[in-house]
């Protein structure tokens, strides 16, 4: 199956498969480290570590823009902006008073660069900075202590005080600063109306010691990029401005930075309401390459455009339709109001609990209908119209369910398959941990490698034919329509493929995993390169297809 | 009912408010655990709050607290009226009012900065009282928060649950 290389708009996906190619997946987001499968240490410098402002992503419409998470940030934006300072212009200022300016400047490092010189001492005053002054801040241990906030009488505590002297003791500033650094601002002294700011070394040292003798804990805070102060104070800025976009995945702290002119980017985004060009849809990346949608902050909805994925999602949140069946199969009870459900032909209907007797049709008392069914027959027209518009609801009804049963059936089965790939990630490693512990080497990064490129196709593919049944519910009739189901169909079986062959490796009635992997590594490398193939195929082809109008979505549904 | 994380400090806030040495308020009612408080406020000389008028506070005091600051508001107060000459006169019940006041909401929620962003463990219960009472005693509008009508309306319970736009501080 030829894939077409030369289309832009698929840039991204070979841009990522580049990214990924040496080295690692990471199914679960949970921080682990990801050097599995590194038994050589053959992918340590995996291209995706690298991040310098010259090299952005490609996402798709052409999108720039730089995959981070918090850590990644904080060392390569905020830190490279206090080393810039603290090695050149401003070496005067020690690294805790560095970084208060740039954080109360927005890290704006010319901002701080400017008002320093303009007024160095209305800076510092501004930053909560001692002016005139030695900053004389003072973490120690003393005797006999009785805390004005907690009002504990401690015979030894560490206590705490800025220049100001103000002092508290530990446990109180623990739980000030904790409870501040949602914020994300510079946080000050705990007497009220003093404005000092507690520097970043101070919180480090107050949570370290805290965390050793409250909580018996034995990890520090090592290095900067674990600062909460730098950390809180991220995202908050990742919260507050649009060139930033947390990644959706479940646990992950990944968030996607757009290059260039956000303003502009975002605007003709969010301009292309209802646009079938789905070449436009902003897809990129967190640091642990999970695909989002940087417009609507979903999961990668390919071959959906946002607007539709935002009516999808409203639809199925609404509920709406289950009121439909609801009022297609069942009528109150016109004296006591409890519901009644039709099943017979019958429209003489008895009331369950109160035992009324009365007409399906109109309504009306079954004794009036004893003797003449004018008052019935009166209203059978608009009666009619009445079951009409019922049927009606019915079907749009079935029509919904039979998407939507399709839509929840593989969004379930992802997790299935994350669940069995967890699985066939830690029974890899502890194997290979083995074999290293036993001085045997006879499987290597490269005997796997194929593993988490798999992975990730069954994934992504999975995703997108997810999508494919969102897609095909507002599609309107047309014989593209049909087409588009036939690719529907391919990319279902070989996504089903995949996904037998993974739950075999993991069946309890296969005792050697690893040699099921070996064994399997072709099949698995062709059903990967299939899915993959046939996921490209059915998306390009909608996107043709509605650029040519041969796809359009129906407004009525 | 457990005992609240600081309550030492509560002990030592309640002992001091129940001696009743701030002016014009008095601790009305507090449950066991000192987290549930309500206070009776009242104005001297001032034009728009009458010296007969007496305002009930409510404040509750979070599992936070004093990281965190308590939840406060004005409420609808009913007291019966025991100056009754006989036993068998019918009970007469008085309802409280909510001050009129720009920061002050028609459902009892108040927005004050010391209840917001200005909060700090180093305040008090005692430093509400206070700087509600001043609050009061320096107005002189009598009117509702220009977005009152919209803001009851959809306001939650617990006012610390709102985002309130602090108003400009010189009213
Ligand atoms: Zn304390
Ligand atoms: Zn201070
Ligand atoms: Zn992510
Ligand atoms: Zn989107
Ligand atoms: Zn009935
Ligand atoms: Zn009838």
């Amino acid at each position: 199956m030829s894939d077409d290389d030369s289309d832009i708009f698929f840039e991204y996906e070979y841009d990522q498969e580049d990214d990924l190619d040496e080295s690692s997946f990471c199914f679960s987001s949970d921080g682990e480290d990801d050097v599995m499968f590194d038994v050589d240490g053959e992918n340590s410098d995996t291209p995706q570590t690298k991040i310098s402002d010259t090299l952005a992503n490609v996402g798709a419409n052409g999108t720039l823009y730089y995959p981070w998470n918090v850590e990644q940030f904080i060392e390569n934006k905020l830190l490279a902006k206090l080393d810039k300072l603290a090695n050149g212009t401003l070496t005067a200022c020690s690294i805790d008073e560095l970084l208060i300016m740039l954080q109360v400047k927005g890290w704006q490092e010319d901002e701080v660069l400017n008002d320093y010189f303009d007024n160095r001492d209305k800076l510092y005053e501004a930053c909560g900075l001692p002016v005139g002054v030695p900053m004389r801040n003072t973490l120690k241990k003393i005797k006999n202590y009785s805390c004005f906030v907690c009002c504990e009488d401690y015979s030894e505590t560490y206590v705490y005080s800025l220049t100001c002297g103000h002092t508290y003791c530990i446990n109180c500033y623990y739980s000030y600063i904790s409870n501040e650094l949602a914020n994300g601002g510079p946080i000050t002294c705990i007497e009220p109306d003093c404005k000092y700011t507690i520097p970043y070394r101070d919180v480090t040292d107050i949570f370290d010691i805290v965390n050793k003798t409250n909580h018996g804990g034995v990890t520090t805070i090592k290095s900067m990029v674990e600062n909460p102060l730098l950390v809180a104070n991220t995202k908050a800025m990742i919260n507050s401005k649009r060139k930033y976009k947390w990644c959706p995945a479940t646990d992950c702290n990944g968030f996607a930075e757009l290059v260039g002119n956000v303003n502009d980017s975002v605007e003709s985004l969010s301009s292309a309401k209802e646009s079938v060009d789905i070449s436009k849809v902003p897809i990129v990346t967190c640091s642990e390459n999970h695909e989002f949608c940087f417009d609507c902050n979903y999961e990668n909805h390919l071959p959906c455009p946002c607007w539709i994925v935002k009516k999808w999602i409203k639809k199925c949140n609404d509920d709406s339709e289950t009121a439909n069946w609801i009022d297609a199969n069942t009528h109150g009870c016109p004296q006591c109001q409890s519901a009644i459900e039709k099943n017979g032909g019958c429209n003489h209907m008895t009331c369950k609990k109160c035992k009324f007797e009365f007409c399906w049709i109109c309504f009306e008392d079954w004794k009036k209908h004893r003797n003449d069914y004018y008052s019935c027959n009166k209203y059978r027209n608009e009666r009619q119209e009445d079951e009409q518009r019922k049927n009606r609801s019915k079907q749009s009804l079935e029509r919904y369910l039979h998407f939507y049963k399709r839509f929840a059936i593989h969004e379930n089965s992802m997790k299935g398959d994350l669940k069995t790939m967890a699985q066939i990630d830690t029974y890899t490693r502890l194997y290979m941990e083995d074999l290293r512990d036993q001085g045997k080497k006879n499987l290597s990064w490269n005997d796997i490698q194929f593993l988490p490129t798999a992975m990730r196709a069954l994934q992504n593919g999975r995703k997108a034919l997810k999508w494919t049944y969102c897609f095909a519910y507002y599609l309107g009739k047309s014989n593209f329509a049909t087409i588009f189901e036939g690719n529907q169909d391919f990319l279902n079986k070989t996504v089903e493929d995949l996904s037998e062959v993974f739950e075999q490796i993991m069946s309890k009635k296969n005792p050697d995993k690893v040699g099921m992997i070996l064994k399997n590594k072709t099949k698995l490398r062709n059903l990967s390169e299939l899915v993959n193939s046939r996921k490209n195929m059915l998306i390009n082809g909608a996107r043709a297809n509605l650029d040519d109008g041969l796809l359009w979505f129906d407004n009525e549904i | 009912m457990s005992r609240h994380p600081f309550h030492r400090r509560l002990l030592k806030e309640y002992q001091s408010l129940s001696q009743a040495t701030l002016p014009g308020i008095k601790l009305v009612s507090n449950d066991e655990n000192l987290t549930n408080f309500i206070f009776q406020i009242r104005i001297a000389n001032h034009n728009l709050y009458p010296d007969y008028e007496r305002y009930y506070l409510s404040i509750n005091i979070t599992q936070d607290y004093p990281v965190d600051c308590p939840q406060v508001k004005f409420i609808i107060y009913e007291s019966v009226d025991d100056d009754k000459e006989d036993s068998d006169s019918i009970e007469i019940i008085e309802k409280s009012k909510i001050p009129i006041h720009p920061h002050i909401y028609s459902n009892g929620h108040i927005c004050l900065n010391l209840l917001g962003e200005d909060w700090t463990p180093a305040c008090s219960i005692e430093s509400i009282l206070l700087s509600i009472q001043s609050m009061l005693n320096t107005n002189d509008k009598l009117e509702r928060p220009p977005d009152n009508d919209s803001y009851i309306k959809h306001a939650p319970l617990d006012p610390k649950r709102s985002r309130f736009v602090y108003h400009d501080d010189n009213v």
